[in-house]
């Protein structure tokens, strides 16, 4: 009998400074 | 719903205007359209009827370019304010990933704004999503008329907003914060993405 699963965490696919790329994405985006 | 593409490393969110009747959605992406370069974005679809009122929706796809190198793009969405076309309202809606809410700063349309704001919490939850789970802004447009016939930011807030989301001020006709409201908006879906995906 295997061991129950483990909870796997919910996978992060951005990284933890996305909002930076956003707010230049946006920013581009806009022309400001 | 996000979609999350693995392999061609895309990332496609959907981002519904909701509101009443002439708040100023279709505004917002006409001014989205003429700012944003040819390339990055895609044809403004708008089916209105001849007096200008969105009969059905309008649609404007956006690309953002690479985020934590996933080509990023945007599906952004108005919904016909007018109440009589909840049903396609409810289409509209479905598997929205985030909504900006433009409501109409003008105190004659407190009680439109209300409304708009029920039937929003009332498809929502038609559809199995609770308002509060969902990646949600407010835009209080036509901030720029005269001081007597509109309720200021505050006072909006203290009607509407009930979880003290972000809200923003607008003029969303000469264009005064549609930057800030879409960067909201997208700021809290991508960082809902980023700790709960749906893998296509």
């Amino acid at each position: 009998v295997g061991a129950a699963p483990r909870e796997q965490p919910a996978p992060t696919i951005l990284a933890e400074n996305f909002e930076h790329e956003l707010d230049a994405s946006l920013k581009e985006l806009f022309g400001r | 719903m996000s979609l999350v593409n693995f392999t061609a490393r895309e990332i496609t969110c959907k981002i519904v205007y909701y509101g009443p009747g002439r708040s100023g959605k279709t505004t917002n992406l006409q001014h989205v359209y003429g700012r944003v370069p040819e390339a990055r974005r895609g044809r403004m679809v708008s089916l209105a009827t001849q007096t200008d009122r969105t009969l059905f929706f309008d649609f404007l796809p956006l690309e953002l370019g690479s985020i934590s190198g996933f080509s990023t793009k945007f599906q952004l969405y108005t919904v016909p304010g007018q109440s009589y076309y909840n049903a396609t309202r409810k289409l509209v809606l479905q598997g929205a990933d985030g909504v900006v809410f433009v409501a109409d700063s003008q105190a004659r349309r407190f009680d439109d704004n209300l409304e708009s704001l029920q039937n929003l919490q009332d498809n929502l939850l038609g559809q199995g999503v609770d308002i509060r789970q969902l990646p949600v802004v407010f835009q209080y447009n036509k901030q720029d008329l005269p001081r007597d016939l509109i309720l200021t930011q505050d006072e909006m807030d203290d009607a509407l907003n009930f979880r003290a989301v972000q809200s923003f001020s607008a003029d969303a006709l000469h264009g005064t914060g549609v930057f800030e409201t879409l960067k909201g908006v997208s700021e809290l879906v991508l960082k809902k993405l980023a700790t709960g995906s749906q893998v296509a």
